[in-house]
C-alpha cells in the first residue's frame, strides 16, 4: 500500500469513528435534553407560580379569541351562555 | 375564499380597573396587582389600554385615601404607561346590549373591544369568562403571557 493509500484509510477511518462517536452521544443525550428541558419548564413553573394546565389553557384562549371570526352568526347562535 | 378579518390584536392587553386601584393603593395585600402591572411594564411589543371610565373610577376610589398630588403622580403614570380608550355614548348603549353578567365589566368589554385587546386582565374573572372574544387573565396568571 503506498503511503497516499495509507493516509487516505486513515483519514476515512478518522472521519468514521468521528461520526460513530457523534452520533453515538447524539444517542445518548437525546433523552438527557428532554429530561433537562422538563426540568426547566418545572422550574420555570415554581417560579412563576403557575400550573402547566393554567398555561395551556390560557394560550389556548388566546388562540380561540383569535379564531372566533371563522364562526358563522348561526354557529354562534348555538351557544347562547356565551359572549362573542 | 373570503378574507377573513381578524377582530383582535394578540399584542394589545386591556387592564380593568380593579388591577389598577390595587397596584397603586400601597396596600400590601394587593402587592399581586402591582407585580402584576411591573410584570406588564417590562413586555417588549405588547400595547397596554385603559379606559377613560378607569381613571375616573380610579380618582373616586383614591380621593379619600390619597393626597390630590398622590392622585396627580398616579395619573400621571398611568398616562405614560398605558393608551387611554375614551368613552363616549356610543359605548354605553353598546354595553347595555352586551349580555355579559356585570354591566360595568360590559362597558370595559366595550372599550377593551374598540382597540382589539385580546388580552383582558381583571381580578373579576367571574363576569368576563364568558366573553369569549377575549382571554381573561387574572394577575396571579400575568406570566402566561409571554415576555
Amino acid at each position: 500500500m503506498s503511503e497516499k493509500q495509507k493516509q487516505v484509510t486513515e483519514q476515512r477511518e478518522q472521519m468514521r469513528t468521528r461520526s460513530q462517536s457523534a452520533e453515538s452521544r447524539r444517542n445518548s443525550t437525546k433523552g438527557q435534553v428532554e429530561k433537562e428541558r422538563k426540568a426547566v419548564l418545572q422550574l420555570l413553573l415554581e417560579k412563576t407560580g403557575l400550573k402547566y394546565k393554567e398555561l395551556v389553557d390560557a394560550q389556548v384562549g388566546m388562540w380561540m379569541a383569535g379564531n372566533l371570526d371563522l364562526l358563522t352568526a348561526e354557529e354562534k347562535k348555538k351557544f347562547p351562555h356565551l359572549v362573542f | 375564499m373570503t378574507r377573513q378579518v381578524k377582530t383582535y390584536n394578540p399584542n394589545h392587553i386591556f387592564v380593568d380597573t380593579n388591577v389598577l386601584i390595587g397596584a397603586y393603593s400601597g396596600d400590601a395585600r394587593f402587592q399581586t396587582d402591582s407585580d402584576c402591572l411591573h410584570y406588564l411594564y417590562s413586555i417588549v411589543g405588547k400595547r397596554l389600554y385603559i379606559s377613560t371610565l378607569s381613571v375616573a373610577q380610579l380618582i373616586s376610589v383614591y380621593q379619600k385615601r390619597k393626597t390630590n398630588d398622590e392622585i396627580r403622580n398616579v395619573i400621571r403614570e398611568l398616562q405614560h404607561r398605558f393608551t387611554i380608550i375614551n368613552f363616549t355614548v356610543k359605548d354605553i348603549d353598546a354595553a347595555l346590549n352586551e349580555t355579559g353578567a356585570d354591566i360595568e365589566d360590559n362597558v370595559q368589554f366595550v372599550l377593551a373591544r374598540k382597540q382589539k385587546c385580546r388580552v383582558i386582565i381583571t381580578n373579576n374573572y367571574k363576569d368576563y369568562r364568558l366573553l369569549l372574544g377575549a382571554q381573561i387573565i387574572k394577575p396571579s396568571k400575568v406570566r402566561t403571557i409571554a415576555r
